[in-house]
């Protein structure tokens, strides 16, 4: 194990990880540059439950390229197939010729996200967890694949079911709703000329 | 992503009281965080999610909400009845959901708007803006005004443009430029407006002969005209920048050694503009021999590459398409057969922006479209489009997003082209 980080969750449980996994978090990272003398962090508004959770979801991406990098961009040193040493490298390939053609990086992020897609698969409950504990610490493949998942629980439902997935009131007049429906009504108009 | 608070921060006892009571867990989310969750849904599902609260519609409503959302590219029809009342709208088609759209044109204070083209973000219109003085005894007094309108009509902002003589809209031909500038061709003398200095500009127009499909590309329009003999057409290539309208020598004609005879092949040539602004799409019938009368034997579509100077061949309509709008005879029986019924195979052409459509009298209720395909030199792929209400005048062409669009007086702000 390499360098460790210890976190303090709300409810005062300590999580100990590896700095990689920690510092996907841009806040972690830049409280642990500071001098600390005892390299415990607190998180006061994180609880444990959802500290692990999102933990889990670290080091899975530890030594993975984001989600958001482009396949030309993956630096070869995280290609499964060198074993994520550079050394293995082929010294003749630039690493942008790599990623583009190389099969395993490929494979490899997308099996990934297969994996950040069934992480995401929960209730509404956990997904707000996940995406305040995601803004909070700065996470932004957490906060993206978050924003996915509430999206799918949007996604096919009509405004009444979406109001129980949230827990909202309709807090419109009938007159309100009835003005807000027609406005762009013909979006949904089955227009047959 | 803006990050509340930094961790370590120290958070009085009264702030976390008051979170524990907030009604549901979406409420505390900061309001980007929404933003993100519904930009992430179809423009559709987006939308229909306005009535669920005052929570989400406030979100969908926000202006850094409604400008992050990706423009719908839609194709209008021009229908003679569909401007005008009871329920004044833009017949509208989507390509990529392949279906038909109504926009509604109410937002519109004038009693009857003629859509005429479209930029490719703004819709233009002709009303009528005589005011109705006290009848004049004079009948022929009464002065016939005619003013172009532009809006976005999704948002459902627009501005009137300065009015001018009902001349100009009987016989010119509206163009839109870049940043809500027009220029209207007539054979004599083009208008052109700007935004800034908000007034119509006249100029002669030096051309050898009636400008034919004038269209406006990268900020120059480009005509054809006809510098041939009366009972043999040829064709040439002019093109004059939006700067330089005014100027003695403003039109110039774009030829190279190199093309040949390459206007010669085409029967009555249409010019389009292409995808990404430097390519033109010359379209037109493909003479099936130089003998003045000889029928066409199919559509063909050449592109002309403004950064090369080079043609090439973009498309060509298939046969079987070809033979719907009343053409691809294989035999001059057929062509004699076709004339003596009076067959009328005239194609029109409309379109922008790489894609092209073509309607004819013979093919009712749908239109041929061409579209570029993903490689430069596949011939581009040909569909047709059904549902289409009668026989279609015009199509505009445009691609309209549902950020607000605030005609300020003097100051549009108006999407980027």
């Amino acid at each position: 194990m390499g360098k460790t980080i210890k976190l303090i969750s709300g409810d005062g449980e300590m999580f100990e990880v590896e700095e990689a996994v920690a510092f996907q978090s841009n806040i972690i990272k830049s409280l642990a540059d500071e001098d600390n003398a005892d390299d415990c962090i607190p998180l006061p508004r994180v609880d444990s439950q959802i500290l692990s959770k999102v933990l889990e979801f670290c080091r899975k991406h530890a030594n993975s390229p984001s989600v958001h990098t482009k396949f030309a961009a993956i630096p070869s040193e995280l290609c499964p197939k060198h074993d994520g040493s550079a050394a293995g490298a082929s010294s003749s390939e630039s690493s942008s010729a790599h990623s583009e053609t190389c099969r395993a990086c490929y494979d490899a992020v997308m099996k990934l996200v297969q994996w950040d897609l069934e992480f995401v698969k929960v209730d509404l409950d956990l997904i707000h967890h996940l995406l305040k504990a995601a803004n909070y610490l700065d996470i932004e493949d957490l906060m993206f694949m978050a924003v996915e998942g509430a999206a799918n629980a949007i996604r096919g439902n009509n405004p009444e079911e979406i109001r129980k997935l949230f827990d909202l009131e309709n807090d419109f007049t009938p007159e309100e709703e009835k003005e807000i429906l027609k406005e762009y009504s013909w979006l949904d108009d089955p227009f047959e000329p | 992503m803006r990050v509340c608070r930094a961790a370590g921060e120290e958070v009085t006892a009264g702030a976390e009281e008051a979170e524990a009571e907030a009604a549901c867990p979406i409420q505390l989310l900061p309001q980007d965080a929404l933003h993100n969750v519904l930009g992430r849904l179809p423009l559709h599902q987006a939308l229909a999610c306005r009535p669920v609260s005052r929570l989400f519609l406030d979100a969908l409503s926000s202006p850094p909400f409604l400008s992050s959302l990706p423009s719908l590219r839609l194709l209008a029809l021009r229908h003679p009845r569909a401007a005008s009342a009871p329920h004044p709208s833009l017949h509208a088609f989507d390509p990529d959901l392949r279906r038909w759209l109504r926009l509604p044109l109410s937002f519109l204070p004038f009693p009857s708007a003629s859509p005429v083209t479209a930029s490719p973000s703004l819709l233009y219109l002709w009303v009528d803006t005589a005011a109705p003085f006290p009848p004049a005894a004079d009948a022929s007094a009464k002065s016939q005004t005619k003013s172009l309108v532009v809006c976005n009509p999704l948002s459902g902002s627009y501005r009137l443009l300065p009015p001018l003589g009902s001349a100009w809209s009987r016989h010119g031909t509206v163009i839109a430029g870049p940043g809500g500038s027009v220029v209207i061709v007539t054979e004599l003398a083009a208008l052109s407006y700007a935004p800034s200095p908000d007034r119509w500009l006249k100029f002669p127009l030096s051309l050898p002969s009636k400008p034919r499909s004038p269209i406006m590309m990268s900020g120059s329009v480009f005509a054809l005209c006809d510098v041939g003999a009366p009972w043999r057409s040829q064709w040439k290539l002019f093109y004059c920048s939006l700067a330089d309208l005014g100027r003695a020598h403003g039109w110039a004609p774009i030829e190279r050694h190199e093309w040949g005879d390459v206007f010669d092949i085409f029967k009555r040539p249409r010019l389009l503009a292409g995808a990404g602004g430097r390519q033109l799409l010359m379209i037109g019938g493909l003479r099936s021999s130089f003998v003045l009368d000889a029928p066409c034997s199919t559509v063909l579509i050449l592109r002309l590459d403004l950064d090369t100077m080079e043609w090439d061949e973009a498309g060509r309509m298939p046969l079987e398409m070809y033979r719907c709008f009343g053409g691809g005879f294989s035999s001059p029986l057929e062509v004699v057969a076709a004339a003596a019924a009076g067959a009328n195979n005239k194609v029109k052409v409309f379109g922008g922006d790489g894609k092209v459509w073509f309607s004819g009298k013979r093919v009712r209720g749908k239109l041929a479209m061409w579209e570029e395909g993903a490689g430069k030199s596949d011939g581009g792929l040909w569909s047709w489009v059904d549902g289409i209400p009668g026989y279609p005048e015009v199509i505009l062409s445009g691609s309209y997003a549902l950020d607000p669009v605030k005609f300020v007086e003097g100051e549009p702000a108006l999407l980027s082209q």
